[in-house]
């Protein structure tokens, strides 16, 4: 081959690869003006090589202003021979749509070495860069968060964590990456393994989120409340590809709740002493202990005595209501028989049911097992029941009472039906709301709190049970509880229900 | 048991309510002995030495804890029956007292003078 061949070639094969080139390239001569450019910005842009070839890029209209002012700025230095990073500049299609654009170039020299021309390589990076942007985005969120936000591997080592995990815990990024999260060498290590134990499982093999609260220790040995919610990320097999985990310190909530509790408490107390009061000396009066009382003032002193007595329940319910809302009451279980605890209840009733000539029948299932209950929560409950049983109820009515075992459910469930006015259809749904009374409720006794559906389905919802009922206007209600016969988990807390 | 066993003492700072069990206990044909608080009731239970003493636990000078403690740590009042009468009923008050030995624990707004009454008649066997 002679030397004109071989050059002959040689230009072919650049030409070639000029034109087959997935990136737009132009080629610029030292003024600037466009010497030649492949079809690439034609595909990208809609610009064909002819539009602009013999232009100068000062003039060119496929570049935003500002990005033309950069890249001569760039090509100057470039003419001078220094070396350029690859830089993003905008550009514009014909029908106006932006463009990112990253420039690498490369200097041609002749034999001399003199530069006679740069080869501009552009590759459209819009996509990536929006990506970027979002991610960008993210990773701000996530950073400048006001809770505490980790990412750990499958065995729970910290890859990632934001700036409120130190703000909160107190321990810096550097030391914790790395470390198992939630350890005692950063701010676990408060609560029992049991816990731990739950928590992984959940995660790990049924690879759902978990959500509880935690106690975490500080950096400088402060404890602190936290809900933490942790949720794996899985990949398409299935596998956990890493761990998200969010804390949100709740200690001061935490505090407003204990004051709130202590202010319930104190009030019940300043509540119930005038009460006390009224009681006791209405009572002696009564008694005739100053002197007997003519029918008249007897009559008047009776619904002084009633209006107080009434109060004192009020009383003693809006504290078990902020007791349980508070979440400070006590669960107590010990071992009982929930029939036991019917029959005890119905027994106290009983001047209550005789008095509404209540026809009453009652049914056990003598196989039920002794149980792990709080008997006071579920007197509560039964005695709740049954006397808005029976005093819903019509005259001569009747009510009933079961109490079976569901084994393959494991559950006991006690049903408590009468046949008396019903709930009004529209109310049905507002029923256990607190201090809600239905309507034909209010007309029958004026003196109901509204809250003795709201504590039943309180309590049986804190021990693992379920509360609802069915009920036909005019014709009756019936109440249906369950609870699990595994029995009531212990629950610590400061106050009791009464 | 001492021949004490009819004097009862009520440790109670609300003048109308010290009043009116008072007046209760006295129908009882019982000797009736009266503080207005928990260290005068202190002094009046050592002095005095009553069979039973009805005490009240939210009170000034000492509280009615404080007092039942301090009676536990007397060789006379390590016996002495207390029945605690307050409108107080969360579990902390009634922790406290745990150790003390108290014969009962009554919610004031809770019961009837008159059962109140029972409780005393019953300790001491009246």
């Amino acid at each position: 081959m002679t030397d004109k061949e071989i050059q002959s070639v040689v230009d072919n094969r650049y030409q070639k690869i000029f034109e087959l080139s997935p990136e737009a390239i132009i080629l610029l001569d030292r003024t600037g003006k466009i010497i030649d450019v492949n079809n690439r910005l034609y595909d990208w842009l809609g610009y064909r090589p002819r539009d602009i070839i013999g232009r100068n890029v000062r003039s060119v209209s496929f570049l935003t202003s500002a990005s033309k002012v950069m890249m001569l700025k760039k090509f100057s230095l470039r003419m001078l021979g220094n070396d350029v990073s690859p830089y993003d500049l905008f550009f514009v299609d014909k029908k106006g749509n932006e463009h990112i654009g990253q420039i690498s170039s490369a200097l041609i020299r002749n034999k001399s070495g003199k530069i006679i021309s740069d080869l501009v390589m552009i590759s459209e990076v819009t996509k990536q860069r929006q990506m970027e942007g979002d991610l960008k985005k993210f990773q701000l969120a996530v950073e400048g968060a006001s809770d505490h936000i980790i990412i750990t591997d499958p065995d729970g080592k910290i890859l990632f964590a934001n700036k409120a995990v130190e703000k909160i815990t107190g321990f810096s990024r550097k030391k914790i990456i790395g470390q198992k999260a939630g350890s005692k060498l950063n701010w676990g290590g408060t609560m029992e393994n049991a816990f731990y134990d739950r928590m992984w499982k959940t995660m790990k093999t049924k690879k759902v989120p978990f959500e509880a609260e935690i106690r975490n220790r500080k950096k400088n040995g402060e404890e602190y409340d936290a809900v933490a919610s942790i949720s794996p990320v899985l990949n398409k097999k299935d596998e956990v590809l890493f761990f998200v985990g969010m804390e949100r310190d709740i200690t001061k909530e935490k505090e407003v709740d204990r004051a709130k509790t202590e202010f319930v408490s104190l009030a019940s107390h300043q509540l119930r002493t005038p009460l006390s009061t009224i009681n006791w000396y209405s009572e002696m009066l009564l008694d005739g202990d100053v002197g007997k009382l003519n029918k008249g003032q007897r009559e008047y002193l009776k619904e002084v005595y009633k209006g107080n007595q009434r109060m004192v329940d009020l009383v003693n319910a809006l504290l078990n209501v902020s007791r349980l809302e508070l979440g400070t009451f006590v669960i107590e279980p010990e071992k009982a028989n929930i029939v036991d605890i019917a029959k005890s209840v119905i027994h106290e009733m009983k001047p209550q049911i005789e008095a509404e000539k209540i026809v009453f029948t009652q049914k056990y299932d003598n196989t039920i097992p002794d149980m792990m209950l709080d008997t006071k929560l579920i007197r509560m409950v039964i005695q709740n029941l049954l006397s808005n049983a029976v005093k819903y109820n019509s005259k001569k009515g009747k009510v009933d009472i079961k109490v079976k075992q569901n084994k393959k459910k494991k559950l006991v469930e006690v049903n408590i039906s009468d046949t008396g006015m019903g709930i009004l259809k529209g109310q049905q749904d507002k029923i256990f709301t607190k201090l809600f009374r239905a309507d034909n409720a209010k007309e029958r006794d004026t003196e109901g709190t509204g809250l003795g559906l709201y504590i039943v389905k309180s309590i049986i919802d804190h021990s693992g049970g379920k509360t609802w009922f069915k009920s036909e206007e005019g014709k009756g209600t019936t109440f249906y509880v369950t609870l699990p016969l595994k029995g009531m988990k212990k629950k610590e807390g400061t106050k009791e229900l009464n | 048991m001492s021949n004490n066993s009819k004097k009862i003492l009520v440790i109670e700072d609300e003048e109308p309510v010290r009043k009116v069990i008072v007046d209760a206990l006295q129908d009882l044909n019982c000797e009736v002995l009266e503080a207005k608080n928990g260290q005068e009731g202190l002094d009046i239970a050592l002095s005095e030495h009553p069979g039973l003493v009805l005490l009240d636990l939210i009170m000034p000078k000492l509280a009615g804890q404080q007092v039942c403690e301090r009676l536990r740590s007397d060789t006379w009042g390590k016996n002495v029956h207390v029945i605690i009468l307050t409108n107080l009923d969360s579990k902390t008050e009634k922790e406290e007292l745990k150790d003390l030995s108290v014969d009962d624990y009554l919610v004031k707004s809770n019961y009837k003078l008159e059962e109140i009454m029972e409780k005393v008649k019953k300790i001491l066997l009246i």
